[in-house]
């Protein structure tokens, strides 16, 4: 059995090759300039730092800031603040703030600034920001003032390389005479040191940082090697001791726990967790100027030689020397075309004939390998031997799966139960055992439940559960033939893909077809489920990575450098977070930890065409109105251009996309408005980011002016309608008074006593004087009709009154005699009175006087200054005649209407004088 | 005047007069200056004191609080006096300290230094690093400085009442002359 036992043979060793991974070599930035500090801000942009000026990296390009305003800097650290200002020291010790327009200012505290050069910015959790320079010391600014610590205050070296603030917002600081860790906290200083006595490896220190975890951080040391030291503990362990990394100048953490450290004239290392390993340097350099590692894990390094590059992690490739094809990847084995390799700490080792043609490997219950080859039959790979197992009738292997106490080996004329009994392996004819037609068998899968899945060419995929077997492809009708491969996932789900229906996935037994958002290919090579709910898909057209939550695919083979899709078989892997591709004479390998979402961010907002300075402040007045976003997407290597799919709420009705990064929107109404933006690569896409913002009202608009303005004319409207009701109610209320006025005139002038004394008047007469007496009853009939014709009117000429009062006269006057003397002193004058008014104020003359021939009752009618005045010799009588009373009154309102100017009435011992504004209109009458 | 330049030595604790590089104030005035929104106060004094040592970059300044007069009233001023700055118990202000700049005597010029000391004012320490202009003269060292100092920083309490006529930070302007023993 153990004939063909091959002993190894080989040692050929195969360099794994991480620094054939082509950098990306950043063409447009001038390779001469010497760069001192990377930094990437919240929006994810990369500022960059140089001798020679500031640039940004947004992802696509690059940005000169412009400094022609500045004296020339070399500007030697970046920060960006709470309010996403960013910071930028100088060697001359100067520092700068950019606001988000990019403009510099220096800063001018009243403090005064550094004269030695900026080494370091940061923030801790208070927002104090510190600086470190080479020379004075540590700085602190409480945003009030800024505190120095130096050699004074405790500080083993003003000369400071670096300083990192760990999460209980301690500083720690590194010199040439070991680590501070420094505080401020209510303006105390607090300084410790940890020196050589603490164990420190050595006291010349240029470089920190903090471990992902925040536990810890690692120093790099001038003469090499690195320590690991506990935030809390401050318990330092030796991670490594190397003389390759002599003179260390930078350190980060990558996602995976390895660091990355740079060093001045020795290049760029990778150190492992791993005590044992040495750093692997992956970039050769004379003169390493900067390493930063950015969101997206790239390491971005500043050399002499090739100026600034990054590296991407998240793919590494093993390239075989060899012209071999790669076949199978299983464990630490590699099966080629050539032979079996074992690739243990990224060395290659051939253990087997080179002759062998290697397609399928797995491990059984007693973790042996099993390899299967094509032509050359079955093996055996125990104890980093390979022997070569016999008696399979078939020496064509196209698929093996390990198997109750043994494997399964599918051959080109069937599938053999190899079986391993206390006598020694005996072979079984499967495809009877479980009654399965001979297919070729290109996957057999047995999953965590003991269901064994065979993929076949033309039948489909069975299932078979130990006791019947099901065929999916009779069960659904022959929807699909050939199924390449098959894997579970974490969830026991079972996934494969199939020509007909694309990517499978199969939940207790119930098969989903999976509707897949940009799948390129039907055309399923190899299905790998990782423990991470992602999918790796190979088909003819490349290496989709599906985000099973997510529903969202990541095309790999877009983003692996120099990636070549060269015969990739249904045998790739997933392994130590790592998806292994084989394609070619070249291993890919994807570091799950490495992967990060696209960055999608609005860096700039322009209206109209001024760049916003405050985003917070987003409402725009109604003229401000044409926006512009300028938009920046950070993914990967940034060799692939994102779509961006972006939305405005509040004006665009779908979603609309764009490959330009600036996207503009003119005259927008005034609303709210809601600016949505995700980056696109592929299917794979960006979280969105929003951007909230209100285009006002115009002032005219806006309520409080429209109920300012409703108001106004509401109130003006409703004064125009008071002073309309206000005229109105008086012309009521004259026309009231006037019919009262007629009214009193009427009863007076039927008042009985007035008829009873004009009778008595005329009996007297009647007989004596008849001819008087005709004339008086015709001068009583012409006053009663005057009364008649004048009671309707507001007004009338004063001769018409005094006609009027000449008949009243007349009447009186027979009855008085000379005891009553009217004196009209009026003759040509024009202008109106009061109908009656100057007869009733004579009646009230005679009513209230005594009018005898000793004393008689003199009344004088006269015109001065335009008014009528009316006098009488004041001589009341005794016994008061009964009064209406309303005859005073009524004239004095009715004149109220008619004229501005006042009846007035006074009276004195002697005279009782009454005035009255002689009108010079002729009222309308009603 | 001359003898309170003993206590001033006392600060930067130096017994020998003759053999270092010292230079002693010869004239200084000082202006405290309040601008708060309802009233601006001003007061000032000469009475300022200050030793340089330029060995050690070492120097010591103080301020007869009492000294200070200006005010808007003499009623202010005593309030100044026995309420705020409390100066029967804390008769001086001082600034003691090293510059962090290195710099020349010998030769004309004009130039910035930054001073970091203790500044001791109402009897609180804070530290402090104050920017000051020098001019050097024909061995004459002309010092300018502007500041300000936070009342609340050195325990001085406004009542509210008042807290519209005497401004938080107290602006500082201080030029003084030294010139070697």
């Amino acid at each position: 059995m153990r004939k063909y036992a091959y002993i190894v043979l080989f040692f050929l060793n195969f360099q794994s090759s991480f620094a054939q991974i082509a950098g990306f070599q950043i063409a447009d930035l001038p390779q001469s300039i010497v760069i001192n500090k990377l930094f990437e801000a919240s929006d994810h942009r990369i500022w960059i730092a140089s001798n020679d000026g500031i640039f940004i990296f947004n992802g696509e390009s690059y940005e000169k800031i412009d400094l022609s305003n500045l004296p020339k800097e070399n500007f030697t650290a970046i920060f960006e603040d709470s309010n996403k200002n960013i910071v930028f020291g100088c060697e001359s010790g100067n520092l700068y703030w950019a606001n988000r327009n990019n403009l510099l200012t220096k800063w001018n505290p009243q403090e005064g600034l550094p004269q030695k050069k900026i080494t370091a910015i940061k923030a801790d959790k208070n927002g104090n920001i510190w600086f470190s320079t080479y020379g004075e010391g540590l700085y602190v600014y409480d945003k009030t003032y800024i505190y120095n610590f130096n050699k004074s205050d405790g500080l083993s070296d003003d000369a400071i390389y670096d300083i990192v603030i760990d999460d209980r917002n301690d500083v720690w600081v590194t010199t040439d005479q070991g680590i501070n860790i420094c505080s401020f906290l209510n303006k105390k200083k607090n300084v410790r040191k940890i020196s050589v006595q603490n164990g420190l490896s050595d006291e010349l220190i240029k470089c920190i940082t903090i471990s992902y975890d925040k536990k810890s951080v690692y120093v790099g040391y001038q003469k090499g090697g690195i320590d690991k030291i506990d935030i809390d503990t401050k318990k330092i362990s030796n991670f490594c001791q190397n003389i390759d990394l002599e003179d260390a100048n930078n350190i980060f953490q990558l996602p995976d726990n390895q660091l990355v450290i740079s060093t001045e004239n020795n290049g760029i290392f990778l150190v492992n967790q791993n005590k044992d390993s040495a750093p692997k340097k992956i970039i050769s350099s004379n003169k390493v100027y900067s390493l930063f590692i950015d969101n997206q894990s790239n390491i971005w390094a500043s050399t002499a030689e090739k100026g600034l590059f990054y590296y991407n992690l998240l793919f590494n490739k093993t390239e075989f020397k060899e012209d071999l094809q790669i076949q199978v990847l299983y464990d630490d084995l590699v099966g080629t075309s050539k032979g079996l390799y074992l690739n243990q700490l990224d060395k290659m080792q051939l253990v087997s004939s080179p002759k062998i043609n290697v397609i399928a490997i797995v491990k059984d219950n007693r973790n042996d390998h099993w390899i299967g080859t094509f032509g050359q039959g079955l093996y055996l790979f125990k104890n980093n031997k390979l022997t070569k197992f016999n008696n399979l009738p078939d020496q064509n292997i196209l698929s093996i799966q390990s198997y109750q106490n043994g494997i399964l080996a599918a051959t080109l004329s069937g599938i053999f139960h190899i079986k391993q009994t206390e006598k020694g392996y005996e072979i079984l004819d499967f495809n009877q055992e479980i009654k399965l037609p001979k297919y070729y068998v290109y996957k057999l899968l047995l999953d965590k439940k003991g269901t064994l899945w065979i993929g076949t060419d033309g039948k489909g995929l069975y299932r078979y559960d130990g006791k019947s077997l099901l065929n999916y492809s009779e069960v659904e009708g022959e929807k699909f033939k050939t199924v390449y491969s098959i894997d579970a996932d974490e969830n026991g789900h079972i996934w494969f893909g199939a020509e007909e229906v694309g990517l499978v996935e199969i939940v207790d037994n119930l098969l989903k077809y999976k509707n897949i958002k940009g799948l390129r290919s039907f055309h399923i090579i190899d299905v790998v489920c990782n423990s991470n709910n992602k999918i790796l898909i190979v088909h003819d057209k490349g290496i989709e990575m599906l985000d099973v939550l997510k529903n969202e695919l990541f095309y790999v083979d877009q983003f692996i450098p120099d990636f070549k899709m060269d015969n990739i078989l249904n045998s790739n892997n997933y392994r130590y977070n790592r998806f292994e591709i084989a394609s070619g004479n070249n291993i890919y390998c994807m570091d799950d930890r490495f992967f990060s979402l696209p960055k999608v961010s609005i860096n700039k907002i322009e209206v109209n065409g001024v760049g916003a300075q405050n985003y917070e402040n987003n409402e725009f007045d109604s003229d401000k109105n044409n926006f512009h976003f300028y938009c920046s997407s950070m993914f990967l290597n940034y060799k692939v251009k994102p779509v961006y799919e972006y939305f405005l709420e509040g004006y665009d009705s779908k979603w609309r996309s764009t490959q330009n990064n600036v996207i503009e929107y003119q005259n927008l109404s005034s609303k709210s408005y809601n600016f949505k933006i995700r980056a696109v690569y592929g299917s794979y896409s960006s979280d969105l980011v929003e951007y909230q913002y209100v285009v006002k009202l115009p002032i005219w608009k806006r309520w409080w002016f429209v109920l300012l303005t409703i108001a106004s004319i509401f109130l003006i409207f409703y004064y125009w309608i008071l002073n309309r009701d206000i005229k109105r109610s008086n012309q009521l209320r004259l026309e009231r008074e006037n019919v009262e006025n007629q009214l009193i005139a009427l009863k007076s002038q039927i008042n009985p006593h007035f008829l009873f004394n004009t009778f008595n008047t005329l009996i007297a007469i009647i007989e004596s004087d008849p001819e008087v007496a005709v004339e008086f009853v015709s001068r009583l009939s012409d006053f009663y009709r005057k009364v008649m014709i004048y009671r309707e009117k507001n007004t009338i000429p004063i001769q018409e009154e005094l006609s009027l009062i000449e008949d009243y006269a007349f009447l009186i006057k027979k009855r008085f005699g000379d005891n009553i003397i009217i004196r009209n002193q009026i003759h040509d004058n024009e202008g109106f009175v009061v109908p009656f008014a100057i007869q009733m104020l004579i009646e009230n003359a005679v009513k209230h006087n005594i009018a005898t021939k000793e004393h008689p009752l003199n009344i004088d009618l006269q015109i001065i200054d335009n008014f009528i005045y009316i006098k009488n010799n004041f001589q009341p009588k005794k016994i008061k005649e009964p009064s209406t009373g309303f005859g005073l009154s009524f004239i004095k309102k009715h004149y109220e209407f008619l004229s501005k100017l006042p009846v007035d009435i006074s009276s004195d011992s002697n005279l009782f004088i009454v005035k009255l504004p002689l009108l010079k209109n002729e009222s309308i009458n009603s | 005047m001359r003898f309170r330049i003993f206590w001033v030595l006392l600060f930067i604790g130096i017994s020998e007069l003759l053999n270092a590089q010292k230079y002693f104030s010869k004239t200084g005035l000082v202006n405290f200056t309040s601008v708060a929104p309802l009233e601006s106060i001003k007061a000032k004094t000469n009475s300022i004191q200050g030793v340089i040592d330029f060995d050690k970059n070492e120097f010591a300044v103080a301020v007869e609080m009492k000294s200070l007069h200006g005010f808007n009233s003499p009623l202010q001023k005593e309030h100044f006096h026995e309420n705020y700055l409390e100066s029967n118990i804390y008769p001086r202000a001082t600034f003691t300290g090293k510059i962090i700049e290195k710099f020349r005597l010998d030769l004309n010029g004009s130039f910035t230094i930054r001073a970091k000391g203790i500044l001791d004012i109402h009897g609180v320490k804070n530290e402090r690093i104050i920017k000051i202009d020098v001019k050097v003269l024909d061995g004459k060292v002309f010092v300018k400085s502007n500041f300000d100092v936070l009342l609340v920083e050195h325990n001085i309490n406004i009542p509210k009442i008042v807290n519209q006529k005497i401004a938080e930070k107290i602006l500082v302007n201080v030029e003084m002359t030294f010139e070697k023993q």
